[in-house]
């Protein structure tokens, strides 16, 4: 089956007064229909941006630079700002993390989904405002018809997410991009609606990219995973593989961070990893990790340090051999 | 008996909204909580948004007057301690690390803004101690002379920290001190938490809604659900034998990075769905 | 220390008063409006110096005298002289004085107002909150050049008087301004935090919620001066402002009224003056805001 997006040697550079910043390093992944793959980082991961470069959305200042980025086989790096605005909200849908600010309040959820419909498709009003009903009704909005005649302001943040979920699916794309989008809403409301993404993107057979910081989530919904750190992908597997055989030294510092309730290590001293995310420049060279990390050799300050791959399609960053790693793997889960 | 070092007695708050004009609503943010503290315990309050744990936080550092009930400090009403003997008492570490500290002040004269309200010392020693510290919160000495906005939130909480410790308080009441920080730092800040509690002998009251963060540092919890305190249980005890629907349903929506994702819950049978206004989905 | 950001990405970080420093000298309506600003103070501070004659003199040899640009125009009066034969160049120099003090001074004056009372006002909210607003409402509904009519007829025109009205009446903007400002910063954790350490409800306004109004203080400051000018030169045009022989920009043009079809130079050089005086505090006020605000939004 052919992936519905390929990207390869993705990189953003913003120039600054002091320094160029590179928040997006060379970052390639295939994705095909019906999968989840789910960019996971923590802040100044660069995991958001990697998204916005892809859909054309980034700030003014940065410059994207890509080998190829092809979407449903076609190029999409030289597509022009036009073609790309049609592509987004049709074919790429597009679910942000706050429902509080991402819908319009001075118009109506009803007008809000069938602009979108209307600006993408030749069709009637009529047409637009049954299929808001219909895709209301898919994000189990009880009552749709008064939902529609209703604003934002009147509706919880649980209800408001299925809306700009519903909005993203108006004009039936291939592939929706999710960015933290539980992350602003209540844990009890937070399984529901990423179990109601999981159904809908089974139902309609579409691609995802669920962008998290949340490691829970990621195993709960995604297919494939890319840890990011500092801007690049530093590891690459199926979810069950990531979470069973960590690889990149900062992949299972991070598992090790989470609290896990019930455990034996209840009261003690969370595992936690020193230091911060760095802000990676032009000068910078070698392993970004290396600093923050338990096994860092000498070899780590060399440029270049490229993607090894075990099998399965697991592949990792790092100059650790496998045998190691597997050792180094195993102690940081003890 | 040793009293407890603090004590919500049936305590309700209601606040009023609209006027004359739109037409009044009460507002009943809490509704008849009890709980007690004692000296050393990690308490923790897990509640969702609607549970009245930030209003039940601000009655108890006296920053609010509670409707009904009373809230016992070392034995005295809150009401009955000066402003300036209270904040020797009680303080607290809030959410945001971008709004906690004021964005024109360096970090030296933030950490030490406390002393110079107590007037206790003179430039110089009140210097020397925000050093101290920004010493004890792992803070590098260096920073002691920028603005908020150069510092990382991991690093801005802890200045938050050593704000709130600087008096040498009894109790900090810290409202999800670390939901808006990365998992790393996360558990950086837990485990300072965790080492400053033992070093300066004190009280925490902690509030989240991250029921596994909340159970890996407290001794006792109590769950909110829409003002009321739904069950009280040991930490341990919450996890392995949780009563109340309600603490069932956020312990089932507790997502861990397990492979097959199995949580602890799923040896529990489906717990009721919550009912709240808008009906059976939030 | 193991905790800490790497040193080097410190430098990357800079404070908001780098920021500013450093873009400042890049805004070109920010640079623009300091130079004119700074020119003009420069010629108010430095007249006696640079005006070559008295601006009172009256010579009756010398009338209507035009600039030298024109056939008959000389260089021993550059921008020619008025009806009374005084030099008009050290006129239009030293009346940018009177435009700068007028100016200054009602800016501070409404400042101190309107900053009082928006800051009480959104700090303490409730009933203080109500009868502020009704200030500033009953404030809004009285016009300007009306009540200075009333108060001139009374007690006569004067620059005094004209800087008393003022600086009385045009303090509305900052009260609303900064009411709202207060209201927003009172909400803030830092604010929070500092009563939960005791600190006295004027301290707290002192020290934390003052400092963090001076962007917009500053804006408004700026926008208020420029009101200000226009709004002399508009009452001494009309009589009730400055009385002669007082080189105000404004009374130079009414004195010009009657030669406006002969001798238009007596009335186009004084309001051109004002005109970049004005555009001149409107484009830094603008500046300082264009600045600032990003600060504010990161």
């Amino acid at each position: 089956m052919n992936p519905v997006l390929e990207v390869r040697g993705l990189s953003v550079e913003i120039p600054t007064a002091s320094a160029t910043l590179r928040p997006v390093r060379d970052v390639s992944f295939d994705l095909h229909p019906g999968e989840t793959l789910s960019l996971v980082g923590e802040s100044g991961s660069g995991k958001s941006m990697t998204a916005l470069a892809i859909i054309d959305l980034l700030p003014r200042q940065a410059r994207r630079s890509v080998e190829r980025l092809r979407f449903l086989g076609e190029d999409l790096a030289g597509k022009s700002a036009g073609e790309i605005g049609r592509l987004r909200g049709a074919e790429i849908g597009m679910v942000f993390q706050d429902p509080m600010t991402s819908l319009n309040p001075v118009y109506t959820v009803g007008n809000q989904l069938m602009e979108v419909y209307l600006r993408h498709k030749n069709a009637s009003k009529r047409e637009a405002r049954e299929r808001a009903l219909f895709l209301l009704d898919k994000v189990n909005i009880p009552d749709p018809a008064l939902r529609l005649r209703q604003y934002p302001h009147q509706l919880s943040g649980g209800l408001r997410q299925r809306v700009m979920i519903a909005m993203a699916l108006m004009c039936g794309p291939a592939l929706i991009i999710a960015d933290e989008p539980t992350t602003a809403l209540d844990v009890t409301t937070q399984s529901q609606i990423l179990d109601l993404l999981r159904s809908l993107q089974r139902e309609f057979h579409m691609a995802m990219i669920l962008i998290t910081h949340d490691l829970g989530v990621v195993a709960h919904f995604a297919d494939r995973v890319s840890v990011m750190y500092a801007g690049e992908i530093v590891e690459q597997a199926s979810t069950d593989d990531l979470l069973e055989r960590p690889m990149h030294p900062y992949t299972a510092a991070l598992l090790d961070c989470i609290p896990v309730p019930g455990s034996s290590r209840h009261g003690g001293k969370l595992r936690s990893i020193p230091g911060v995310v760095p802000l990676i420049t032009s000068g910078d060279q070698g392993c970004a990790f290396r600093r923050r990390c338990d096994h860092a050799q000498d070899v780590c300050k060399n440029a270049g340090i490229t993607m090894r791959e075990l099998s399965g399609g697991h592949k990792f960053r790092c100059v650790l051999l496998p045998r190691n790693n597997a050792d180094v793997a195993m102690k940081n889960h003890a | 008996m040793p009293e407890h070092i603090l004590a919500i007695k049936g305590v309700s708050k209601t606040f009023t909204v609209g006027g004359p004009l739109t037409g009044r609503h009460y507002v009943q943010a809490v509704k008849d909580v009890s709980l007690s503290v004692d000296k050393g315990d990690v308490v923790g309050i897990v509640g969702e948004s609607g549970s009245g744990k930030t209003t039940l936080s601000q009655l108890v550092l006296g920053l609010l007057d509670p409707t009904e009930g009373s809230i016992l400090l070392e034995g005295r009403n809150v009401s009955e301690y000066s402003r300036l003997n209270l904040a020797k008492l009680i303080q607290p570490v809030f959410q945001n690390p971008y709004s906690s500290l004021n964005p024109r002040q360096c970090i030296e004269t933030i950490i030490s803004a406390p002393l110079r309200v107590h007037g206790i010392g003179d430039r110089a020693s009140r210097r020397e101690e925000a050093i101290r510290l920004m010493e004890a919160v792992s803070l590098p000495q260096r920073l002691h002379n920028r603005y908020p906005v150069q510092l990382s939130g991991g690093q801005r909480q802890r200045v938050a920290i050593a704000r709130a410790l600087i008096l040498k308080p009894r109790i900090l009441v810290c409202d999800e001190p670390t939901s808006a920080l990365d998992v790393s730092v996360q558990a950086q800040i837990l485990n300072l938490l965790d080492e400053l509690k033992r070093e300066f002998d004190l009280t925490y009251l902690l509030i989240s809604h991250n029921l596994a963060v909340v159970e890996h540092m407290s001794t006792k919890v109590a769950v909110m659900y829409q003002g009321e305190k739904v069950e009280e249980a040991k930490a341990t005890d919450i996890f392995d034998r949780p009563q109340h629907p309600y603490t069932k349903l956020l312990l089932n929506a507790i997502l861990l990075p397990h492979r097959g994702g199995k949580k602890p819950a799923d040896n529990l049978a489906p717990a009721p769905k919550s009912a709240d206004r808008t009906g059976a989905l939030a | 220390m193991a905790t800490d950001l790497p040193a080097e990405n410190d430098l990357l970080i800079e404070s908001a008063g780098q920021a500013f420093r450093r873009r400042s000298l890049k805004n070109i309506g920010f640079m623009t409006g300091l130079a004119i600003v700074a020119l003009v103070a420069s010629v108010a501070m430095l007249a006696p110096l640079l005006a070559g004659q008295d601006p009172y003199l009256q010579n009756f040899d010398q009338r209507l005298i035009p600039p030298f640009w024109h056939s008959d125009g000389t260089w021993a009066h550059p921008l020619g002289t008025d009806k009374f034969g005084r030099d008009y160049l050290s006129r239009i120099i030293y009346g940018s004085r009177i435009s700068l003090l007028i100016g200054l001074f009602v800016m501070v004056i409404s400042g101190l107002i309107g900053s009082t009372l928006g800051v009480i006002a959104g700090y303490f909210g409730g009933k203080v909150d109500a009868v502020i607003m009704y200030i500033i409402t009953v404030r809004l509904s009285m016009p300007v050049v009306l009540v200075a009519l009333a108060v001139v007829s009374f007690v006569g025109s004067s620059l005094e008087v004209i800087v008393l009205v003022l600086g009385l009446f045009l303090w509305d903007r900052f009260a609303v301004v900064i009411r709202a400002a207060t209201k927003r910063l009172r909400g803030e954790d830092f604010v929070t935090a500092a009563r939960c350490t005791g600190c006295p409800d004027s301290q707290i306004i002192l020290r934390e919620i003052i400092p963090n109004l001076m962007n917009q203080l500053t804006v408004i400051a700026t926008l208020e001066m420029a009101q200000a000018i226009l709004l002399e030169s508009a009452l001494s045009f009309l009589g009730l402002g400055v009385q002669p022989p007082l080189p105000s920009w404004g009374l130079m043009i009414a004195e010009a009224k009657e030669f406006v079809f002969f001798d238009p130079w007596l009335i186009t050089i004084p309001g051109v003056a004002i005109f970049l005086l004005v555009l001149g505090i409107n484009l830094l006020g603008d500046g300082v805001r264009d600045l600032t605000a990003p600060e504010m939004k990161n």
